[in-house]
C-alpha cells in the first residue's frame, strides 16, 4: 500500500498536514504533521513529501533502539513506544520524510492511518491517492479476465452445436 | 496561567529603536471583545495612535494580527491583517492578505505583533517560535520582494519559513506601498509597506512549531469538515476554483458596471480579452491555495510566448486585470500579467496604481498635462509601454512618478490640477466597480473607515438580481437590486458588521460573504469549539459593531465627520452613457442612503459622528469621553 502524488494537481493547500495532525494528534500543526509540503513560489510547484515505504527501509536499519518496524500487512512503517530521539532515522531517510516531533522528540513517520490515510480523505484536488498495491492480485486479475472472455466465446460456440442463440 | 484553545496566547512586542523585545500574555477581554485581527489591531491602533502620530515617524506602529482560527482546518482562517496609522490617507489604515503568513505566526506561538520605534540601518525581524531576532537586512535593501524571499529563505536554509516583507517602492517612500507575503499575497492597500520601510523594517519572517490547540477538538473537527462540503457543493465552486477572481470581468461586463476609461464608461468593448476565462484557455497551469482552503481559487500563469515568453508567476486577481485593463483602455492581457508582477515585486497597491495611470490619461485626453510635463511620455488611452513605464517610475519616484508616488489626492494638489477627477474618498483610490452601477458598495466607498474601499462592506447581496432575496431577508426587495437606492444603508450596516467579523477571524470574504457559507451562529459555534470561549450570534454581531465605532471614532478624532463620507462628482453627477446596458443612465443618490446607514448605525445623522448612547451600549464610554460627546 502506498500514497501516490500527482505535483500538478497539489495546489499547496495544506490540508493535508493538518487532517494528519488532527488524526494522531487532536490538534491542528504542521510540525506534527508526518506529510509536509514544500512550496517552491516563483515557480508554482507544490509538493507533498511522505514515507515511501522503501523495500530497503533505511530508517529501520538505521535505529538503534529497534523502535521501528514494518507491518506486514499494509508495509508501512510502525513506531514503537522507546524511541530516543536520536534522529539516525532522520539523518537515514533519503527523502526527508522523516521527522522529529518538537515537543515530545520522537519519531514521526507516516504510519498509513491503518489502511485509511486522513490526507488522502481531505485532500481537495486529488493529488494524493491511495494505491493499494497488491501486485501480484492485479496481475492473477488480469488473468482471470482473459479467461473469462474465452469462456464467454466458447459459450457462444457451444449454445449453437446444442442448436440454440446466445 | 492561562490555557489557550484556537488562540496562541501571546502578543510580541518590538521596539525598533531600542531594540526591546517583550511578550505578553494575550488579554482574553480583547478576544471577548473584537475576536482578533483587524479586531485586535483597531482596538490597539486606537490606543497607541492619534491625531498627533506621524505616519512616517517612529512613533507610529505596524501590526500584524491574527484571528483564533488561523492554523486550523477552518477552510477560511488563513489571512493576516496589517495595520497601522496611514501614510497614504492620513487616517486609519490596514490591509488584509491571505496565504500561508497568517498560519505560521500563530504556530510560533503570537496571535499580534506590534512593531514601534525605528531601525537605525535595515533589518528584518526573525521569529522562531519564542526565539526573536532583529536581524541585518543590509544586503536586502533594494532587492525586490520575489528576491527577498528568495534570499531570506536560502541564508536560513529553510524553504518552509514565511515571509512578509516590502519592496523597494516602501524603501523609497511611495506612500501606497504594501506588505506581501508568499510573493504575491498583497496586504497593499494604505501604505502599510510604507510604514514599515519609514523603520527601516525589510521583512518579518516567522517559522513556528507549535500546535494548535482546541476546546473541543472532535467538535470543530466536524464544523470544519461541514464548511469544507458546503464550499465544495456550492454552485459557484465550479467557476471560482477554477478562474478565481478573474471570473468577474464578463458578468461586470455585460451589467454595464466594469470600470472603463477612469469611469468615463461602464462598458469595454474587448472585455473577452481581459477574462478569467481567456487565462485559464491560454496561461493558467494549475491553481494555488491559500492555506487550509479547498476552493484553490489562486492559479499560476505562464507565458509560452511572444514577448514576455517565460513568464511566470502567481495571479493575478480582477482587480489587477481591470486596473491596468480596461481602466486605462489596455486590452493586451500578457501586458496585464506583466504589470501585476511588477507591481508586486516593486511592492505597490496595483488598485491606486491604476488610478494614477488613467487618472494622467484623462488629464493628457483633456489636454490638462503635456508630454513634456510627463518626462515625455504619451498618455494615449491604451499605451502598453507607457502603462509598464510609468509603474516603474512611481516604484523609483523618477520624474513624473515622484508626483504620482503619493497618491491621486496629493497629485492633484502639487499638479494643482484634476481634484475634480482624483477617484478617492479620503485620500484612497476607488476599486475596480463602477459605483453608479452597484449602489450599495458606491455608500460603502463612502463610510469604509479606511477609506474609497469595498471590502469594509462588501455588499455582495445587492448582486443577487433578485428582490425575492432582499424580501426574505430584509424585508426589502431593492437590497438585492444593485441599480436601487432603497435599504442600501441598512445593507451596508448589515453587510459591514459581517465583514468586520469575518476579518476580525481572518476569514476570507470570498467564502464567508460571497459564497455565504456561514452566519453569526455558527461563527459562534466555531469560538466556542476552537477557544472555548462562549459568544451569541448576537455577541459576535456586536463585535463587529464594535470594530466599526473604535474605527470611525479613530477618524473621528482626527477631524472626519459627514462631510468627508462623500463621493467624486462623476458618480453624482453624470449618469452612465448608454452603451452600459442595464446600469445606462445610471448616478448616486447619496445623502439619503448616508442618512439611512447613519440612522442604523445609531450615529448622528447630521454630523456622522458616532453618538454616546451607541458607544456606551458597546462598551466603549472612553472613546465617547475621548470625543467630547
Amino acid at each position: 500500500m502506498k500514497i501516490t502524488v500527482d505535483a500538478a494537481k497539489c495546489v499547496g493547500c495544506r490540508i493535508c498536514e493538518l487532517e494528519c495532525s488532527f488524526r494522531h494528534e487532536r490538534v491542528f500543526g504542521r510540525s506534527q504533521s508526518r506529510i509536509r509540503v514544500t512550496k517552491l513560489e516563483d515557480v508554482g510547484l507544490d509538493l507533498p513529501h511522505l514515507c515511501r515505504q522503501c523495500n530497503n527501509t533505511p530508517c529501520v536499519t538505521a535505529c538503534p533502539t529497534a523502535t521501528l518496524s514494518v507491518n506486514s500487512t499494509t508495509g508501512a512503517i510502525v513506531a514503537g513506544d522507546n524511541c530516543s530521539g536520536c534522529g539516525a532515522c532522520v539523518s537515514a531517510c533519503p527523502f526527508g520524510a522523516a521527522n522529529l516531533h518538537p515537543q515530545t522528540g520522537k519519531v514521526l513517520i507516516c504510519d498509513l492511518c491503518d489502511g485509511s490515510p486522513a490526507c488522502v480523505a481531505g485532500c481537495p484536488t486529488g493529488a494524493l491517492t491511495l494505491d493499494s498495491g497488491d501486485s501480484l492480485t492485479a496481475i492473477n486479475l488480469e488473468a482471470e479476465r482473459k479467461r473469462g472472455q474465452l469462456a464467454e466465446k466458447a459459450a457462444t460456440r457451444l449454445l449453437r452445436d446444442w442448436g440454440l442463440s446466445k | 496561567m492561562t490555557t489557550y484553545f484556537g488562540y496562541a496566547g501571546q502578543v510580541l512586542e518590538v521596539d525598533l529603536t531600542s531594540k526591546q523585545i517583550n511578550i505578553s500574555p494575550l488579554d482574553l477581554d480583547l478576544a471577548r471583545n473584537y475576536i482578533g485581527g483587524r479586531g485586535f489591531n483597531s482596538a490597539r491602533l486606537y490606543e497607541l495612535t492619534g491625531p498627533a502620530t506621524d505616519p512616517r515617524g517612529p512613533e507610529n506602529v505596524v501590526m500584524f494580527g491574527i484571528g483564533p482560527l488561523n492554523g486550523t482546518l477552518t477552510c477560511m482562517g488563513s489571512r493576516f491583517n496589517v495595520s497601522g496609522k496611514s501614510p497614504h490617507t492620513g487616517i486609519l489604515g490596514d490591509a488584509n492578505a491571505g496565504g500561508h503568513f497568517g498560519s505560521d505566526l500563530k504556530y510560533a506561538g503570537f496571535d499580534q505583533i506590534i512593531i514601534t520605534g525605528k531601525a537605525d540601518k535595515p533589518v528584518y525581524l526573525l521569529i522562531s517560535d519564542d526565539h526573536v531576532e532583529i536581524k541585518d537586512a543590509s544586503h536586502l535593501w533594494g532587492r525586490d520582494v520575489t528576491e527577498t524571499n528568495l534570499a531570506i529563505k536560502q541564508e536560513l536554509g529553510d524553504n518552509s519559513i514565511q515571509i512578509a516583507t516590502i519592496g523597494p517602492a516602501a524603501e523609497n517612500g511611495v506612500s501606497f506601498a504594501g506588505v506581501y507575503a508568499n510573493m504575491v499575497r498583497a496586504a497593499a492597500r494604505t501604505g502599510m509597506g510604507t510604514v514599515m520601510g519609514s523603520k527601516n523594517l525589510k521583512a518579518v519572517a516567522v517559522r513556528g512549531t507549535k500546535p494548535v490547540r482546541l476546546a473541543d477538538p472532535e467538535a470543530l473537527y466536524r464544523l470544519d469538515k461541514q464548511l469544507n462540503t458546503a464550499i465544495l457543493e456550492h454552485p459557484d465552486f465550479s467557476s471560482r476554483a477554477k478562474l478565481g477572481t478573474p471570473r468577474n470581468t464578463i458578468p461586470l461586463n455585460l451589467g454595464g458596471f466594469l470600470v472603463t476609461k477612469h469611469f468615463q464608461t461602464a462598458f469595454f468593448e474587448n472585455a473577452e480579452a481581459l477574462s478569467g476565462e481567456l487565462l485559464a484557455e491560454k496561461y493558467n497551469m494549475k491553481n494555488k491555495s491559500c492555506h487550509s482552503c479547498p476552493l484553490h481559487c489562486s492559479r499560476f500563469a505562464v507565458i509560452k510566448d511572444g514577448p514576455f515568453a517565460g513568464f511566470k508567476a502567481e495571479g493575478p486577481e480582477y482587480e489587477t486585470i481591470a486596473g491596468f485593463g480596461s481602466r486605462c483602455m489596455n486590452d493586451n492581457i500578457e501586458v496585464v500579467l506583466k504589470c501585476n508582477d511588477m507591481a508586486n515585486r516593486f511592492g505597490m497597491d496595483t488598485i491606486t496604481t491604476s488610478e494614477m495611470i488613467s487618472w494622467m490619461m484623462e488629464l493628457y485626453e483633456r489636454g490638462d498635462i503635456t508630454r513634456e510635463e510627463a518626462d515625455g511620455l504619451d498618455l494615449s488611452w491604451g499605451n502598453t509601454d507607457t502603462i509598464m513605464e510609468l509603474i516603474r517610475k512611481i516604484a523609483y519616484r523618477e520624474g513624473i512618478g515622484d508626483v504620482l508616488a503619493d497618491g491621486v489626492r496629493k497629485a492633484a494638489e502639487r499638479l494643482n490640477r484634476g481634484a475634480d477627477i482624483a477617484m478617492h474618498v479620503k485620500g484612497l483610490e476607488i476599486i475596480q466597480a463602477e459605483p453608479r452601477g452597484m449602489k450599495g458598495y458606491a455608500l460603502g466607498f463612502a463610510v469604509a473607515t479606511r477609506g474609497g474601499d469595498h471590502l469594509r462592506a462588501e455588499p455582495f447581496f445587492e448582486l443577487h438580481g433578485d428582490p425575492a432575496f432582499g424580501i426574505e431577508k430584509y424585508g426589502i426587495g431593492e437590497t438585492a437590486l444593485r441599480l436601487e437606492h432603497k435599504g442600501k444603508g441598512i445593507l451596508v450596516k448589515d453587510s459591514g458588521d459581517w465583514c468586520a467579523v469575518s476579518d476580525a477571524l481572518n476569514v476570507c470574504k470570498n467564502t464567508m460573504v460571497c459564497m455565504e457559507i456561514a452566519e453569526y451562529d455558527v461563527v459562534a459555534e466555531l469560538m466556542k469549539f476552537a477557544t472555548g470561549l462562549e459568544f451569541t450570534a448576537d455577541e459576535v454581531q456586536k463585535c463587529g459593531e464594535r470594530i466599526w465605532n473604535i474605527e470611525h471614532a479613530y477618524n473621528v478624532r482626527l477631524g472626519l465627520d459627514r462631510s468627508h463620507d462623500t463621493l467624486p462628482a462623476r458618480f453624482q453627477q453624470e449618469p452612465l452613457p448608454e452603451e452600459c446596458r442595464e446600469s445606462a443612465g445610471s448616478t448616486v443618490d447619496l445623502e439619503p442612503m448616508l442618512d439611512e446607514y447613519y440612522e442604523q448605525r445609531g450615529w448622528d445623522v447630521k454630523t456622522g459622528r458616532p453618538t454616546r448612547a451607541k458607544l456606551e451600549e458597546l462598551g466603549l464610554g472612553n472613546v465617547a469621553d475621548d470625543l467630547g460627546l
